[in-house]
């Protein structure tokens, strides 16, 4: 297993009397894909608002790079390098799709540069450039979600349900970029209800349910065994 | 004569467009009411007034300090009257900002006192002459100011980097912060803003109209009905809004001069207390018949 790179340790949260969490750890590896499976309701969005500072764990810790982050600002892990991706995209509506791009990034020259890439990985976005996000249909908000996290080069991207009312076909196409984007360096930890897919394009997985991890496996072992993930998930 | 009475109401319309701009990018930064933004422009005036007793300085020139002076007032305003309340509903903003524009009314009543004073004129008193007919210059002046001010805002906003930001920052407080934004600091930036531009209507409004230190409250109210004839959150909205109410203002009163029969049909009709009236009553009417604004389209986009 390559080195830690973000390390959860015991994380519990409330929204108020509702335990969403009850004490979850897990760990993403250095370049690593992992797969976060679990159905409605099990913690995986709370979880990504731990990890991103939208939302301060009870208890537990959550480490980055080495560094505890657990009350860090969220601006402050987005420049350690942890993009995110969150339910819903919220891209900017008011944004065109290249502002979108640009007012993530850290770059010198404004992003300009890397922008290019990102069209190079999602071509739908390169004809809506001067789009408002607004005027985008589902996959192209999604896709410009992804891109938007990657503007930012993180070293980890927090990817949740990405493939959340996309067609099939269109869902694919997202998740196969996402194996890409993980293929060249980037950890992912990819939260999803659609556990075939992101079990096929993901190293490890972790199942949660009721806010507890219940498994934690090599993503192919999980898939192989189709019983146990719809015992785990219900009818998958 | 008409000329002129239009020349007037669109110096007032140019001069209430820059307050009601301030006004809205506060709003959408925060989502809050900021209710001193009205005393913005009072201490702007107050502050034209005292620099320019000091420097002796035309308007014009005193304008980039005042701009200056008044965009420090709404950041340190920001720390105060915003962030320790940042995390409570919008209403408690509202009336925090309440309480510190009465602050300000009284500092300003303690140092000036109640009377009525006149600030410096941007460059002179005089008219310019123009094929007949004469427009004042401080008219003129206020126009011009105004549309070099809301030029500069646009191309802030939408061709820099730092107002991506602060767009990304007005539509989406949580995401900004998520993509590496240090929004706290986009909203201070907003406040300085939004003062900056008060302040510059309140150097050119206090020469025209005066300024006492409980002018505020008249102010923001116009830019509250700017901002719902325009379309809550629209900053084009903003201005037209703004526009249409001085128009109104101004040419609703004159109307028996330019149509004399009037003057004997309804001269009660054509008061400034009267078009005060019916300037609240077609705010009533638009919050009740178009919450959306006249110019908004259905739920308003921020844009
Ligand atoms: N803002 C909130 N206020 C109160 N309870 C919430 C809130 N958000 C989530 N919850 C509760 O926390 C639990 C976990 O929700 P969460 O959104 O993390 O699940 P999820 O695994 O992401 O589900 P889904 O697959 O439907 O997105 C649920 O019981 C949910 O009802
Ligand atoms: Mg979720």
């Amino acid at each position: 297993m390559s080195a830690a790179l973000l390390e959860i340790d015991d994380v519990v949260a409330r929204y108020g009397q509702i335990e969403a969490l009850r004490g979850v750890s897990l760990m993403v590896g250095e370049g690593e894909a992992v797969a976060l499976v679990g159905a409605n309701g099990a913690g995986k969005s709370t979880l990504m608002k731990c990890l991103m500072g939208l939302l301060a764990p009870a208890s537990g810790s959550v480490r980055f790079a080495g560094k505890d982050i657990t009350r860090k600002a969220t601006f402050t892990r987005a420049e350690l390098g942890i993009g995110y991706s969150p339910e819903g995209r919220h891209i900017f509506q008011g944004l065109t799709v290249h502002e979108n791009l640009l007012v993530a990034s850290r770059d010198r020259d404004g992003g300009r540069g890397h922008a290019e890439d990102i069209y190079a990985i999602f071509p739908p976005l390169r004809e809506k450039t001067a789009a408002r996000g607004w005027e985008l249909s589902g996959g192209q908000q999604q896709m410009l979600s992804i891109g938007r996290a990657l503007m930012l080069r993180p070293r980890l991207l927090l990817l949740d349900e990405p493939s959340l009312g996309l067609s099939p076909l269109l869902m694919t196409e997202v998740l196969n970029r996402v194996q890409d984007i993980a293929a060249r360096g980037t950890a992912v930890l990819l939260a999803e209800q659609n556990v075939h897919k992101a079990l096929s394009v993901s190293h490890r997985a972790y199942v949660i349910k009721l806010g507890r991890i219940i498994k934690a496996s090599a993503s192919s072992e999980l898939l192989a065994d189709a019983d146990l993930t719809s015992a785990f998930l219900g009818a998958y | 004569m008409l000329l002129q009475i239009l020349a007037n109401a669109l110096a007032l319309g140019a001069a209430y467009a820059l307050l009601a701009l301030g006004f809205v990018l506060i709003l959408n930064a925060t989502g809050a009411v900021n209710f001193a933004h009205g005393d913005m422009v009072m201490a702007g005036g107050y502050v034209a007034i005292a620099m320019g007793s000091v420097l002796q300085l035309p308007g014009a020139l005193l304008l980039p300090l005042v701009v200056a002076v008044m965009a420090l007032l709404g950041f340190v305003f920001s720390w105060f009257a915003y962030f320790p309340l940042k995390n409570r509903p919008p209403v408690s903003v509202f009336i925090s900002t309440i309480a510190l524009g009465i602050i300000f009314q009284n500092s300003a009543n303690a140092i000036y006192g109640a009377a009525p004073r006149k600030g410096p004129p941007l460059l002179s008193e005089g008219n310019f002459g123009m094929g007949g007919i004469t427009i004042g210059a401080q008219a003129l002046g206020i126009v011009v100011v105004a549309i070099v001010l809301i030029v500069a805002q646009h191309l802030l906003l939408n061709r820099s980097g730092i107002g991506r930001k602060l767009r990304a920052t007005a539509q989406d407080r949580e995401m900004a912060e998520a993509v590496g934004i240090r929004v706290n600091r986009m909203i201070a930036l907003t406040f300085a803003l939004g003062s900056a531009l008060a302040g510059a209507a309140g150097l050119m409004l206090s020469n025209t109209f005066f300024i006492t230190p409980t002018d505020g409250t008249n102010y923001v109210i116009k830019a509250y009905i700017a901002v719902t004839i325009g379309g809550w959150g629209s900053l084009s909205g903003a201005v037209c809004g703004a526009l249409i109410i001085a128009l109104f203002e101004v040419l609703f009163p004159s109307l028996p001069l330019l149509i004399p029969p009037l003057k004997i049909i309804a001269p009660w009709l054509f008061t400034q207390t009267a078009s005060t009236i019916l300037l609240y009553v077609g705010l009533l009417a638009i919050m009740f018949f178009r919450p959306q604004g006249l110019f908004g389209e259905t739920v308003q986009r921020r844009v």
